[in-house]
């Protein structure tokens, strides 16, 4: 397959899909290497850079995606169609520990923030950023909860490991077992953060 | 002095009649919340009318006297009276000496597990506000797949049918695991239970949100569709009815308005 052929291929792939798609994925229906397919993306962003193109490709949630630039948001708004709402705070910090300490039961959900999460906790599992993925090994079998793909794209990153460092690790925080940020993203590909332009 | 009446369990009197008897161990200071209790406060001064300088002044004196007397039972004790407690040098020395006696016994451990559950809220608090900014500029970003849900807002305001309602369903049902169908008893799936109990908490309430009723203990798909089975056997009998204000807004359950009266949407 020529490379001008594959180019635009990818980019009706990274289009149409209403998911992020893979390198992987992509790699594999064009039957051409996936670091060409990184290569085309690299290109095409370029492109849509230099040319100041109304959309950009984002790598969020482990594939590309095609996205408008924050500086159309207020005409996008305008054909009626709303930004998502923000979090709340109590839901920023309910979903902040679940990102790090997943999977986490809602008791010690409780515990850490010292309020209950019932409610939150029901808001970010029906925005699909937080799910239950089985039951502690513990007296009652409670409910662990952990992220979901939608938690990646809805804050931009793309895994988990794209999260900010916290400070603090197991040996300072006796019994806490925080999850450790601060190593560097293997798939961090300095495209996460939003264009302005 | 505020006057404010205010009530939780246990307790009645004024605001400063409450920080007292916390300090007196007459109430459990872990039972009351803080936040509840002065914003009642406030809300009832709202509605005696437009509150001068002075109610207000004493209003906040008595709530930084809850607030004070809160910390002092339950956060563990200084190195010396008046001294902050919170010092992490403190925290991390593992309390030799520092604990005045009450290290060895369960009121010395409570306060440790307190102290390390404080200071992980601190550590996740700053990364909050990373993924705040991450959430307020991604906001602005409008992913491809969301252009369709976006756009998707032409259903009547006011109005709720049965397709949204299963619409609603299947959100909550994608977030419980499939292998949890077959893990529930079947006597805990009674329709007319989970009736009595949406009816209950409406009375109780007013309203509930849909999505209030899947929430709590509610966590199997099993239970999830007898809840929604009771809430459609609800709107039949007229005894519920279903809203919603505002494109994408969360669906409404409320008490229907007479005895026999017509549902509203389904």
């Amino acid at each position: 397959m020529e490379y001008r052929e594959a180019r635009a291929a990818v980019e009706a792939m990274v289009f149409a899909s209403p998911r992020p798609v893979t390198t992987k994925e992509m790699g594999e229906i064009l039957a051409i290497d996936p670091r060409t397919v990184d290569a085309i993306v690299d290109d095409l962003r370029r492109e849509y850079d230099e040319q100041g193109r109304g959309v950009q490709i984002v790598f969020v949630a482990g594939g590309y995606q095609m996205a408008t630039r924050p500086v159309h948001a207020d005409y996008i708004t305008r054909l009626s169609i709303e930004p998502r709402h923000a979090l709340s705070r109590p839901a920023l910090e309910t979903v902040a520990m679940i990102a790090y300490r997943q999977p986490i039961t809602r008791a010690e959900l409780e515990m850490i923030r010292g309020v209950r999460v019932d409610g939150v906790l029901g808001t970010l599992v029906e925005r699909g950023l937080v799910r239950p993925v089985g039951r502690k090994k513990a007296p009652g079998r409670p409910v662990l909860y952990g992220t979901t793909q939608e938690f990646l794209r809805w804050f931009g990153l793309a895994s988990l490991d794209d999260l900010p460092p916290i400070e603090g690790d197991e040996a300072t925080l006796p019994g806490i077992g925080l999850r450790s940020a601060s190593r560097p993203s293997p798939r961090s590909r300095g495209v996460t953060r939003p264009s302005r332009g | 002095m505020t006057g404010i009446p205010v009530s939780v369990s246990g307790f009645s009197g004024t605001l400063e009649d409450l920080a007292r008897a916390i300090d007196r161990g007459d109430v459990d200071a872990r039972s009351v919340s803080v936040h509840e209790v002065i914003r009642a406060c406030f809300d009832e001064l709202g509605r005696q009318g437009e509150p001068g300088l002075d109610d207000v002044g004493g209003l906040l004196a008595a709530a930084s006297a809850l607030v004070a007397a809160k910390a002092r039972a339950i956060l563990p004790p200084g190195r010396d009276e008046g001294e902050a407690q919170a010092d992490p040098a403190v925290f991390g020395s593992e309390g030799e000496g520092e604990g005045e006696g009450a290290d060895e016994d369960g009121e010395g451990n409570g306060n440790k597990a307190l102290i390390a559950h404080l200071m992980e809220y601190r550590i996740f608090k700053e990364a909050v506000e990373e993924l705040a900014r991450r959430d307020e500029a991604w906001r602005a970003v409008f992913l491809r797949s969301s252009l369709p849900h976006g756009a998707r807002g032409v259903l009547p305001p006011e109005r709720v049918g049965l397709p949204d309602l299963i619409q609603a369903l299947r959100r909550i049902l994608e977030g419980i695991p499939e292998d949890e169908f077959t893990a529930i008893p079947a006597d805990d799936l009674s329709i007319e239970e989970k009736m009595d109990s949406i009816i209950g908490r409406l009375r109780q309430r007013g309203k509930l949100l849909f999505r209030e009723l899947f929430e709590g203990p509610v966590i199997t798909r099993s239970e999830v569709i007898a809840v929604f089975l009771a809430l459609l056997e609800l709107i039949r009998l007229a005894k519920a009815v279903v809203r919603q204000d505002s494109h994408f807004g969360d669906i409404l359950i409320l008490p229907a308005a007479g005895a026999g009266g017509p549902g509203n949407g389904v």
